[in-house]
Order: structure tokens, then C-alpha cells, then sequence
């Protein structure tokens, strides 16, 4: 990671903050970062590509090995290159950089970044992303045997989400949509573990989670379980792999190689071979 | 981490210059000389002394003083100048028996002698590498008994011997890696060292606190919460966000105290995230953000609260000096807009009184019950339409609410119509006067998950001058703490991001973001003396005594600055420095 002291002021990743209009200059231009931080003469060369992985996010083990299928499937060789910020929590949906820090590793050290979210309208134009090689929704949990369908929640009962994430701002729009009495109470937590801890001691009713959280093989699902598709909709992520807009080829490189390892169905297997699909765990 | 002076160097600096010597003599001898700050001290300062923050503990910034004073202020010159450390320039400089305390940012600190600026010793904080970028913008120590006692960038308290600069004890208060660290100073108040915690602005569970030490050792005698708790009274004001999710309300400054009543006055910083809809507290007040405490030095109790402004999402803070000053209550309405409408003029308070917050409006209340008497702006503001006396709070304008992703035009601008810079009151004049500026902004809310440790990226915000300004974002007032009536104003086009000192002298003293350091006449705001520096002056100006001769003292430096709006002033980034100005000798 750089040494230049950004990412602890900035916010995280998939923010929306060069949204508006306001700040559309800073969308066409490349960020104001000194010539001293930038490694100019590091661009993809000879048969090495270099993968940037955050291992703490909840698919940073997956990541990690779709790296290697994506450089096996283009001949070439892969450097993984992990990704400490200076603030790791575990737990959270984002990943806490800046986007001024994503641009300096996309520059001096690595050519595309792994895990991060597609949404449209939302990032500078001085990145672009591969089509999607994962996706997966947030899904409800609650205490084995409390309730078996969203709709036995009674209203009051206290929800546990992660704090202004996608499946908090779905949740939300949900539950205001309610007529007040049956209105559920929202709880933001800062992440995940924290949700699941409420939800174990019994704080909460039943934790609104992204559902890699509880796949992973470090995942404590035991007194854990899911509830079945409701009448709430909630979203799914679909995470593609960040470069610079500069890199064309790379782009249209790796999209054919993710949709081949799709319909190859190799993506999905690798998937279920490192972690444990909901339901399934013991 | 502290470094001492040797025998040896100070033999190499006497050897360089026969000069050197009888400075270095005369500085050993200041120390030697050094006496205990008592109780008594800190309550009635010796008219040559600047022993806290702002000199007493009603928050003042002001000093009997008047050798210097409205007829020959024109004659002032410099006595001498000192080179600072690099980094944010907040440092109020503390002087007893002839030695200056110059506490820098990250909590570099000399001893100075305070008639000649000779080096007597000094200590280096080891620097952490904080999540905070204001983290080192450090603004005061205290003095007491034989220690300077100071809070740190990293979030402890720490004492030094006052002689020697060595570490007497440090406690831990906070966890920095989380955001924690002190800005604010602490105060001593019972016998006890306060310390109210900042860093709060970064995302750390639970939000900030005021807490009393033991002087001997740091040990944490009681705690306040600054944010309400669940199962506390005003817990319900947050909804049903969970503790975990309770973030902000920063104590980031020094609280004034009244030792007849052992009361302690704080004011407390916004909730984070700013938005409503990004905290999901609904309408929720949000105790006690934007808020003053009335706290019971003894126990930590809440005796009375005022809330400012609740639920509040334009980082409009609340934390700034309260100054406590007795006074006849009899405001003037047709320049007072808000008046209690049970208030009996004329009557004789103690009263709790400046500029607490960034919308740069004077309140004025009871320092007894908190009641509202009376409050005013001072710059262009559409954030506070009324006062509900009864509810002890602002009336907000719901048109400036919005949502995630709506930009709203709002006055002031996030920086403040003032900011930490801090205002003076005069006994002699009975008026308060303010550094304040005009600027407005374009302010949208951002779509930002939070993160323990890191800030918490509520907004994106431009700054806007208002019409209503004729192009002046500066605005020096003097306002008549009784009647709430402008007696003198300086507008010009630089903004004030000084600190005042008001003296005995019928002086006013304040630096401006064009380098320009002046002192105006107390009663007619009429400039008197003009200096100009090398940068502007983001410290607090002070003045002291030593061997029967009045001494200015200003830290130049980069602090808080209004200057982006205003690109055609152009200032030097850096140069920290200390001026010390005197009428010359016979």
C-alpha cells in the first residue's frame, strides 16, 4: 500500500460520491495525486498479470483463486498483489479505501482490482470494470427455530443491518414503505460480525447479511439460519474486477475469459469448492 | 521521548556568543525561581500570568494588563520571535513566574524564557501515525502545582515536570487507532484535570466523552457520555440505532468552569454521520450533540443541557469557548432577533454567553437553570429561523433538511461563521468580540457506509459568499453582552480565522487570513496598530509580564483559513512562528 496518507480520510469504495453534478469535473479527470506517488513506467508487459486482492472482504479467499483461473484461462502468469488498508475491519461489505488509493494501485501495482461492486453512475471515468464473474444478494438470517419466513416477524421486531450498505438501503426503503404499525425497527451495525453477534444474543430478531458472510468456511453457522425468499426483495451484488479505462484490451481480455469460466460452469464450482453454500453446512 | 537539555550543550551554546550568557544565567534562573500554581492561581491569576486556555476559567481571553495599551500601541515592536515546529498552528502560549509553555502541534512542547524566548527545555511526543488528520492540531495545556499537564494526538494525558519537562506520569484515556485524540486542552476544576475527548468525527462506537483525572497519577475519576445512552435519559432521542452505531459528539474544546457553583460548561460537537438519513435516527434529537452540559465537577452529573440545534445534519458544531460573565440582561430588540418571552429586563444574571456554535449566533442563557435569555446572529445564516424558549432549543428551517444525494444552498459554510478561533470578552466594556465570517455552501449529503476508525465522508460541500456580504467574508463584531447590540463591526474582504486578546489596555487584538495582525480600540473598533506577518495566525494570541515589562505573544501559523474563498489572497503554507511584540525599552 502506498505510503501517501489518503485512504483513513476517504470514504469507502461504491459511495456515490462523485454522483452530482456538482463535482462532474473530478468524473473526466484523472485524481490530483503528485507525479512522486505514481509509478509511470509500470504497465502490463510480458506474460505476468498482477491481480489486486482484499483477503478480508467476504470473498477474498474466492478472489484470490478466480485470479489464478483468469491467468491460467489467458496464459499468463499471476501475481497477487494483497491489499492491507491502513483501517481493516472485518466484516464490512466495502473496502476501505479511497478511490484516489485505488488509482495509485492500479497504477504502480497491480492491473486489475478483484471484489468490487458494479453500480452504475457511481464511479470516475478513469476506471472501468469487467463484466461480473460473481454475484450474490443479501439474504436474512435468524436464530435456528425463531422464525421460518420474513413474514412471522412481528412488527417491532429489531433487524440488524450493516450501516448505509446496499441490503440496509433496500431494508430501509422496504420498511418505510409499511404502514407504521407494522413496521420492523431497523438496527445499523457497522459490520457484519457485530450483526451476527447481535443476533446471537439475541439483541436482534434476525440480521440482514450479504450472504458470502455466511458461506465462508470461517463461518460460525451453527444456531444460524435463512430465511426463504419473502415479500422482501433484497438486492444482489454483482462484483466485476476494476482497471483503468485506459486498459481496453485487458478489459475485453478478461471478459472473455470470465464468460468462458462461466459457461464452463468453472466459476461456480470453484465457488462451492472453497466455501458452504447456504444450507449445506453442518 | 523527552530531550534534555545537557551540561554539554548548554556550555556549547553559551560558548558560542558572549551574549548567550548572561541569557542563559538569567534563564536558569526562571525556573529556579518557578513556584506551584495553586487552586487560589488558577481562580485569580496573577495580572502578569496566562495560566489556561483563554487566561480564566470564564473563558475570557482577557488580561488586566496595560502597560500596552490604546495610546501607545502604535509604538509596539517586536521583542523577539521564535521558530516553531511544522504542522497545524493552534498553540496558545502559557506563561507563570517568567517561563512560557509553547505546546505545539503533536504536542511538541518547550520552555521558553518568556522575556528573551532562550530554550530552558524541551519534549517530543513520539508521533503515531493517526487515522485523524487533525489529530495534532493541539491547542492548549494547564498549568498546575508543579506540572504542565496536557492531553495528546494519541489520547492520553500527560504531566510533565514544569522545571524540568520531564514525565512526571501519562495515563491512556482513548484508543487513537480508532480515531480518538485530543484537541481541546484540559482544565484543571476541583482539584481534578478535565478533559473533554475529540476524534469522535471518525467512526468509533459509542461516541466521545468528558472525563475527570486524578492530578497525580491521571487515574479517570468519573465519565461523562456526550452521547446519550440506550437505557439513559435522552437514549430514545437516537431511535433505535444500537450503541455500536451511536457515533460523534466530540468535546473538542476546553469547557469553561465556575468554582461558586463547581459547575463545568462543555460544549459538545454534531452526530456522525451528519445526515439523519445516514445515522437512521429518523427525527430524533440526538442528545446531546450541538449541545451545552452543565456538569457537576464533583461527580460528573449532568445538571442542566441546551441543545442548539438537534437533530442536526450540516456539520454546524457546537463545541466552542462559553464564557461565563455576570452581567445585566436587558437585550435591545430591535437587534436582537430571539428574546425569552418571559425575560424581565434589566436584571443582573450570571449568564452563559458567545458564540457557541458554527451558525455564529450569540446565545445567551442562565448559568444557573440553562434557561434561554436571549440570542442574535452575527453573520448570514438560514439554518435557525426562532427559538423555542419552552423546548430549549432552535427552531430549524426545514428547508435546508435534505437527502442523500439533494444539494441544498445553506449559511453558514461547514467551516463556521466561526470556528475553533476563539472570541474575547472585556470586562471594562462589557462586550464580547468576534472573528466571524460570511460564507455560505453548496452541501450535499453522500451515500458512505461507515467504517471503525476511518472519517466518516458525510458530505461534499463548496464554499459561496453571500450577496448580503458586498464581496466581505471577514466581519470583526463587538457585540454589548447585556444588550446584544453591534457596538462596532470591521468588514473587509479577508476572512478572521484569528484568535482575540482583549487587555486593561482598551485593546482588542486579532490576525486576519491576509497576514495581518492588528489591535483595535476597544470601545471604537478604531485599528490602532498594524503588523503584518509571515502567514496567518492560527494560534492564540496571549500576553504576560516579566521583570515589570507587557509582552504580546502570537503564534503564526496555518489553522483553520477562510481563504479558498478568497483566491486573490495569497498565503505561504507553513511557517510556524512565534512573534513576541513589547514597547521598546528607555
Amino acid at each position: 500500500m502506498s505510503q501517501l496518507r489518503l485512504a483513513p480520510i476517504a470514504a469507502c469504495l461504491f459511495l456515490g460520491v462523485f454522483g452530482a453534478p456538482a463535482v462532474a469535473q473530478s468524473m473526466t479527470e484523472l485524481p490530483d495525486i503528485s507525479r512522486e506517488f505514481l509509478n509511470l513506467q509500470n504497465r502490463l508487459e510480458g506474460d505476468t498479470i498482477r491481480f489486486c486482492v482484499y483477503g478480508a472482504s467476504a470473498i477474498g479467499e474466492y478472489d484470490r483463486a478466480v485470479a489464478q483461473l483468469l491467468g491460467d484461462a489467458l496464459l499468463l502468469e499471476v501475481e497477487i498483489h494483497e491489499v492491507e488498508p491502513p483501517i481493516a475491519v472485518e466484516g464490512l461489505d466495502t473496502i476501505p479505501i479511497s478511490l484516489e488509493d485505488l488509482f495509485i494501485l492500479l497504477t504502480n501495482d497491480c492491473d486489475g482490482f478483484l471484489g468490487i461492486e458494479l453500480a452504475p453512475d457511481v464511479y470516475p471515468e478513469w476506471l472501468t470494470f469487467t463484466r461480473a464473474y460473481f454475484t450474490a444478494p443479501y439474504v436474512v438470517a435468524v436464530r435456528e427455530g425463531s422464525f421460518e419466513s420474513f413474514a412471522q416477524l412481528p412488527p417491532g421486531a429489531p433487524i440488524a443491518t450493516q450501516s448505509l450498505s446496499t441490503g440496509d438501503i433496500q431494508f430501509g426503503a422496504f420498511n418505510t414503505n409499511l404502514p407504521e404499525a407494522e413496521r420492523l425497527s431497523r438496527r445499523p451495525y457497522p459490520h457484519t460480525i457485530l450483526q451476527l453477534e447481535r443476533l446471537r444474543d439475541e439483541t436482534v430478531d434476525a440480521a440482514v447479511v450479504w450472504r458470502p458472510w455466511l458461506e465462508r468456511n470461517e463461518a460460525d453457522m451453527a444456531g444460524l439460519a435463512t430465511l426463504p425468499a419473502t415479500q422482501l426483495a433484497l438486492p444482489s451484488r454483482p462484483m466485476g474486477i476494476a482497471l483503468r479505462s485506459r486498459d481496453t484490451y485487458l478489459r475485453t481480455s478478461l471478459d472473455q475469459a470470465i464468460a468462458q469460466l462461466e459457461a464452463d460452469g468453472l466459476l461456480d464450482q470453484l465457488y462451492g469448492e472453497l466455501y458452504r453454500p447456504v444450507g449445506t453446512q453442518p | 521521548m523527552i530531550k534534555q537539555l545537557s551540561g554539554a550543550l548548554l556550555a556549547a551554546i553559551v560558548g558560542a556568543g558572549a551574549l548567550a550568557l548572561p541569557s542563559v544565567a538569567q534563564a536558569q534562573s526562571r525556573l529556579d525561581n518557578y513556584t506551584p500554581v495553586t487552586d487560589e492561581m488558577l481562580q485569580d491569576p496573577a495580572a502578569s500570568d496566562w495560566l489556561m486556555w483563554r487566561r480564566n476559567y470564564q473563558m475570557w481571553g482577557y488580561s488586566p494588563l496595560d502597560q500596552i495599551n490604546a495610546d501607545n500601541v502604535g509604538d509596539l515592536q517586536m521583542a523577539w520571535a521564535w521558530t516553531m515546529e511544522a504542522g497545524r498552528q493552534e498553540s496558545t502560549p502559557l506563561v507563570h513566574d517568567g517561563v512560557m509553555f509553547l505546546m505545539a502541534s503533536c504536542n511538541f512542547t518547550q520552555a521558553l524564557d518568556a522575556a528573551t524566548g532562550d530554550l530552558l527545555w524541551e519534549y517530543r511526543r513520539e508521533v503515531v501515525e493517526h487515522p485523524a488528520a487533525l489529530a495534532c492540531g493541539n491547542r492548549n495545556a494547564v498549568l498546575y502545582e508543579d506540572k504542565l499537564i496536557m492531553a495528546t494526538h494519541d489520547a492520553f494525558l500527560v504531566a510533565l515536570d514544569a522545571k524540568t519537562g520531564q514525565v512526571a506520569w501519562e495515563h491512556q484515556v482513548g484508543d487513537w487507532q480508532v480515531g480518538h485524540h485530543y484537541t481541546g486542552g484540559p482544565l484543571i476544576a476541583d482539584g481534578k484535570i478535565i478533559a473533554g475527548l475529540s476524534g469522535c468525527y471518525h467512526i468509533n462506537s459509542g461516541g466521545c466523552w468528558i472525563s475527570a483525572h486524578d492530578v497525580a497519577s491521571g487515574e479517570e475519576l468519573w465519565r461523562t457520555y456526550t452521547i446519550a445512552r440506550p437505557d439513559e435519559p435522552g437514549g430514545d432521542t437516537w431511535g433505535d440505532v444500537p450503541l455500536e452505531s451511536r457515533y460523534g459528539g466530540s468535546a473538542w474544546n476546553t469547557g469553561a468552569y465556575d468554582p461558586e457553583t463547581n459547575t463545568l460548561y462543555y460544549g459538545v460537537a454534531v452526530p456522525i454521520p451528519w445526515g439523519s438519513e445516514q445515522r437512521g435516527t429518523g427525527d430524533g434529537d440526538v442528545l446531546y450533540t450541538n449541545s451545552t452540559l452543565a456538569i457537576d465537577a464533583d461527580t460528573g452529573e449532568i445538571k442542566w443541557y441546551f441543545q442548539y440545534m438537534r437533530n442536526e445534519q450540516w456539520d454546524l458544531d457546537h463545541p466552542f469557548a462559553r464564557m461565563i460573565v455576570e452581567t445585566e440582561v436587558s437585550p435591545n430588540a430591535d437587534e436582537v432577533e430571539w428574546i425569552a418571552p418571559d425575560l424581565t429586563a434589566g436584571e443582573t444574571r450570571k449568564v452563559i454567553t458567545g458564540i457557541p456554535g458554527k451558525t455564529g449566533i450569540v446565545w445567551t442563557l442562565d448559568a444557573e437553570t440553562g434557561d434561554f435569555l436571549w440570542a442574535r446572529s452575527t453573520v448570514e445564516q438560514n439554518v435557525v429561523t426562532g427559538v423555542d424558549a419552552e423546548a430549549r432549543t432552535a427552531i430549524i428551517n426545514d428547508e435546508v433538511r435534505s437527502s442523500i444525494g439533494e444539494q441544498v444552498y445553506v449559511c453558514p459554510y461547514l467551516l463556521g461563521g466561526i470556528n475553533w478561533q476563539a472570541p474575547a470578552y472585556n470586562p471594562n466594556t462589557n462586550a464580547i468580540y468576534a472573528p466571524v465570517n460570511n460564507l455560505c455552501m453548496n452541501f450535499t449529503l453522500n451515500q458512505v457506509q461507515p467504517t471503525i476508525g476511518a472519517h466518516h465522508g458525510s458530505a461534499r460541500s463548496t464554499p459561496v459568499i453571500p450577496e448580503s456580504a458586498n464581496g466581505n467574508v471577514g466581519s470583526f463584531t463587538a457585540v454589548n453582552v447585556a444588550t446584544g447590540e453591534t457596538m462596532w463591526e470591521f468588514d473587509q474582504r479577508a476572512g478572521f480565522p484569528g484568535s482575540v486578546l482583549t487587555t486593561g489596555g482598551n485593546l482588542v487584538f486579532v490576525t486576519d487570513d491576509n497576514r495581518r495582525l492588528r489591535a483595535f480600540n476597544a470601545e471604537t473598533g478604531d485599528v490602532l496598530w498594524e503588523q503584518i506577518l509571515n502567514t496567518r495566525a492560527g494560534g492564540f494570541p496571549t500576553t504576560y509580564e516579566v521583570d515589570g515589562r507587557q509582552y504580546i505573544a502570537v503564534p503564526a501559523g496555518t489553522g483553520v483559513s477562510y481563504a479558498t474563498a478568497t483566491p486573490e489572497i495569497r498565503v505561504p503554507s507553513g511557517g510556524n512562528m512565534l512573534y513576541v511584540f513589547a514597547l521598546p525599552q528607555d
